[in-house]
């Protein structure tokens, strides 16, 4: 009798996870495991697994340009996403430290791009680059096709990240900025330190722990960009834009080579992976003060 | 030369409030100066503004025959220790200790030089490559003022720097401070709201009530000689105690009838009260000043207050002794060796020299001695 | 100024003390409006992609297309609204994405918190190990399972229907350690003395715990109301028909159509920004808190 009821308490614990437990089952395990078997395979237009190819799909990426292009180009996006958000996140929360009349509105301004969509911001940038009706051209007076340029093109999508990125980046460092204590910088001004030095030895250093953890989730974002990437460039001009997860995209959808675009979703994975145990390592140990 | 003169410095705050009100002090070179009041009394907001992290709302502060009100906390070249240390956390404690000559441009061998040096006189050698967060609370203490000194300026704030001590620690480094202020021989502004720590470190106590100065003078004649009640019961611990009295003048002798008992006063006290005609005073008479008289003696001893005693607390060389007075509590402080119990009557002499009277309208001693001030200082 | 204070003059004193109060009055004013124009323009420079859009959308076509510098309209018109009204099923679309992201954000926001309220007040076997699985979801990119999720449901025959859009999402392993960590802060004792007063588990978790975090639900809300909102690479592979298209798909089908319907698709994207960034201004507050308040620490 006991027993039994211990085991229907056990049970009603088990019943509360079900619904989350059924839904990663279905759409996540399930599908990653898939992921890696489809990796192995080559398939059929379907996307059924037809012929076991071993490691062949992951050989084949690595000895193809177009592979290697789509790692450097994602690289090189990356860097400019990271960098470019963050300083505009940073730049905002420096802006929004002081208090002074209007701050709500301009924090709340600074916080905005995170409401708004990558395809929507994609679909506004096209017409913002376009070369001859574009406002980008009239305001500086240049004559560049932005997005059909190859020299173009990656950085264009890489801003257009970075922008939607910086709204929630502002928002870490507008946290990270509160957490230093107000009374160092009155003693830094007593012991003779001007604004400058104050920026460079105690704000930084103070935004230290929230700059890391900004910088893993920029880089996560960052590989996982596609709408921009879809509606501005599709890919192009050439493989100029092909980030990976555009080219699991094209592998997958268009070319129906569902084994390739597995191979490319593990290696994705893998990287995501490293990088968020590097975050929660990080965060566990609290660079704590 | 360091000589700091504040003249009618005011504070006021956007909303109207009223911080520090005709603030009016002269420091000299190698002062140890103690402002001390209760929480809320503008001592701090005084010290904030000396430093220049608070704006002066009205008056002028000189400091070395310049008028410094708007000068940059940068540019004033004082030194400060804060409540809460201001460590810089991610900077280990050499850090810490050398960020304000680093940032003068110091050479580093100076740097390393005096870091260690002020590391040494400190004790805090063993702790150098440590962060603040992985030192203990009087470490940290001990690391705030060595930042402090180690650009050796002439004046120093000290905003509170031992009040998150344990009582031993502050006993402790109380002496230290004292010690360090003959060493360095320069001029310290330094905030308590703790009495004890004034009477032993400071050479002149400022006391502050409601954004005011009640007095400013040496630890022993702001003891015997205070301007008015506040001060008096402000200083010493345990307190003051207060009692009211009427005025009875019987041929030649002037009596008070405090708590239902008379006493007479002493002649000298006598002219004072009636020359000015009181008739109405308020007495004050510290704890040691109230001894016990027991046996036959209290018998047919006059001029006495007669106290039931609630509670006797021994603290090893002494006893205190807690006790009502008519409708008045009352604390009498004598030597250990007195015997008498809880719940027993005692007569209490009193030691008429210290005694002091008070306007009750106003507050101000009667018997304040203008003169003293001038002699201290 | 070097001068002994005692040679000063009275009058002097005083007009040095005016000049250096006229001197910082002035520097903290310039130094007030210097950051407030530096806010203007920074906010200005962030902002300009949308304000652009805003003026374009009530441009008429004839004027966005000429080489002259053109950052406001010259004649404001409402055409371009009313021609997205009638060329395209915007309405449609925003009922869509409402349905899809209204009922993945209430769905979120229950499995969250019964499966966190299992994770903090019941006792049962595997506890840590199941979590951990939970926590390990959070390295599994939405994107890198895509394909693998494309070919489930369309094995299910569920393509272009609403479950498609919405089953996937009605989980989230950060929802789930959010709202753990919210409950974490409470005592243990204020769930064993609803048990003792006989309340079931299901009336603890919505007359208590519920109603007690409101905050972090709010937070959640807001969140993940707004990705749902701008959800795009999911819809984009699993909708077909303009039937079930969401907002980001079916205006974003309008990109490249023709030139001419350009100031019309922009401002169906002005339409569709308006919904989330109306629940972002409204539920920043929240978001806020709720984002500092447990997973995230600085």
């Amino acid at each position: 009798m006991k027993m039994m009821k211990k085991l229907q308490k056990m049970f009603g614990a088990y019943c509360y996870l079900l619904p989350s437990l059924l839904v990663f089952a279905v759409f996540l395990f399930y599908p990653f495991l898939k992921t890696i078997y489809l990796s192995l395979y080559k398939t059929n237009r379907m996307g059924q697994a037809k012929l076991f190819y071993g490691l062949g799909n992951y050989r084949d990426l690595l000895t193809s340009e177009a592979f290697y292009n789509s790692m450097a180009v994602t690289l090189i996006f990356v860097v400019i996403v990271v960098a470019g958000g963050m300083l505009l996140g940073l730049a905002a929360a420096l802006l929004c430290n002081r208090a002074f009349p209007g701050i709500r509105f301009f924090s709340t301004a600074y916080a905005l791009p995170m409401a708004i969509a990558s395809s929507s911001a994609a679909l506004i940038f096209k017409i913002m680059l376009h070369p001859s009706i574009g406002i980008v051209n009239k305001l500086l007076g240049t004559d560049i096709n932005w997005i059909n340029d190859e020299r173009f093109a990656l950085v264009c999508v890489a801003l257009l990240t970075a922008w939607l990125n910086s709204g929630i980046n502002f928002l870490y460092f507008s946290a990270g900025l509160s957490n230093i204590d107000e009374s160092i910088y009155e003693r830094a001004s007593v012991d003779g330190a001007t604004a400058v030095q104050k920026f460079f030895r105690l704000t930084l250093p103070g935004l230290s722990p929230i700059l890391f953890y900004t910088i893993v989730v920029n880089i996560i974002q960052a590989f996982q960009a596609f709408g921009q990437v879809k509606i501005l460039t599709e890919g192009g001009p050439g493989e100029a834009t092909n980030l990976i997860v555009y080219s699991i995209y094209r592998d997958a959808f268009f070319n129906y080579r569902f084994g390739s675009a597995a191979a490319q979703s593990v290696v994705l994975f893998f990287v995501i992976m490293l990088l968020t145990l590097l975050m929660f390592r990080v965060e566990k140990k609290g660079v704590k003060y | 030369m360091n000589r700091m003169v504040l003249k009618h410095v005011c504070k006021k705050y956007e909303n109207g409030m009223t911080a520090v009100k005709d603030f009016d002090l002269e420091i000299k070179e190698g002062e140890f100066i103690i402002l001390v009041g209760p929480s809320g009394c503008g001592k701090s907001t005084t010290l904030r503004m000396i430093a220049g992290l608070e704006e002066i709302s009205s008056g002028e502060f000189w400091l070395d025959g310049n008028l410094v009100n708007f000068l940059e906390p940068q540019k004033r070249g004082l030194s400060m220790v804060f409540q809460n240390y201001a460590l810089y956390p991610y900077m280990n404690i050499y850090d810490n200790m050398a960020f304000s000559l680093q940032i003068r441009k110091c050479p580093k061998a100076e740097i390393d030089r005096r870091v260690r040096e002020t590391a040494e006189l400190l004790g805090i050698v063993n702790l150098l490559d440590r962060r603040p967060s992985e030192v203990s609370g009087g470490q940290r203490q001990r690391v705030a003022i060595g930042s402090a000194i180690v650009r050796r300026p002439s004046v120093y704030l000290m905003d509170e720097p031992l009040s998150n001590l344990d009582a031993k620690l502050r006993a402790q480094m109380r002496v230290e401070l004292a010690k360090l202020h003959k060493k360095l021989n320069a001029t310290i502004i330094y905030v308590t709201h703790d009495q004890v720590e004034a009477m032993t470190l400071g050479t002149r106590i400022v006391v502050m009530n409601k954004g005011e100065i009640q007095q400013a003078a040496p630890p022993e004649e702001l003891y015997r000689n205070p301007v008015n009640q506040f001060v008096a019961g402000f200083i010493g611990s345990p307190s003051m105690n207060f009692m009211d009295a009427m005025v009875i003048s019987a041929g030649e002798n002037v009596y008070m009838d405090v708590a239902g008992q008379r006493i007479r006063l002493p002649e000298d006290l006598s002219r004072t009260v009636l020359s000015k005609g009181y008739t109405k005073l308020r007495v004050g008479i510290r704890p040691e000043d109230l001894e016990p008289v027991t046996g036959d003696m209290a018998e047919g001893e006059k001029d006495c207050l007669s106290m039931d005693v609630q509670v006797r607390d021994l603290l090893g060389a002494e006893v205190q002794l807690h006790g009502i007075t008519g409708r008045y509590k009352i604390s009498v402080r004598t030597d250990a060796d007195c015997m008498v119990q809880s719940g027993e009557k005692v007569m209490l002499k009193i030691n008429f020299p210290h005694m002091l009277l008070f306007d009750p309208q106003t507050e101000e001693n009667i018997m304040y001695q203008e003169k003293t001030e001038e002699k201290a200082v | 100024m070097k001068e002994d204070i005692m040679t000063l003059q009275p009058g002097e004193i005083e007009h040095l003390q005016r000049e250096a109060a006229a001197r910082a009055a002035r520097r903290r004013r310039t130094q007030k409006a210097l950051l407030i124009g530096l806010n203007l323009i920074f906010a200005f420079f962030l902002l300009l992609p949308l304000l652009y859009a805003l003026s374009v959308a009530f441009m008429p076509s004839s004027e966005l297309f000429t080489t002259e510098l053109n950052l406001l309209p010259k004649h404001p018109t409402l055409d371009n609204f009313r021609m997205a009204f009638q060329n395209i099923p915007i309405l449609r679309f925003i009922l869509n994405s409402f349905l899809m992201a209204g009922i993945i954000t209430i769905g979120q926001i229950i499995t969250c918190s019964i499966a966190a309220f299992s994770f903090s007040f019941l006792d049962f076997k595997g506890k840590q190990l199941i979590f951990m699985l939970v926590l390990a979801t959070m390295m599994v990119p939405g994107e890198a399972t895509i394909l693998s999720n494309y070919l489930t449901v369309s094995a299910l025959g569920w393509l272009d229907t609403y479950q498609v859009l919405i089953v996937p999402y009605l989980t989230s392993a950060m929802g789930i350690f959010l709202f753990r960590q919210f409950y974490s802060s409470f005592p243990i004792a204020l769930y064993e003395s609803a048990k003792i007063d006989g309340c079931s588990n299901f009336r603890f978790i919505f007359t208590i715990l519920i109603p007690l975090t409101k905050s972090a639900i709010g937070a959640m809300a807001v969140y993940t109301f707004i990705n749902a909102w701008n959800m795009y690479m999911w819809p984009l592979l699993v909708t077909g028909s303009n039937e079930m298209r969401t907002v980001q798909i079916g205006i974003s089908m309008l990109n490249s159509v023709d030139s001419q319907s350009v100031t019309m698709m922009i401002a169906g994207v002005v339409m569709i920004i308006i919904p989330s960034i109306s629940i972002f201004i409204f539920g920043q507050k929240q978001l806020i808190r709720g984002m500092f308040s447990g997973a995230v620490k600085g």
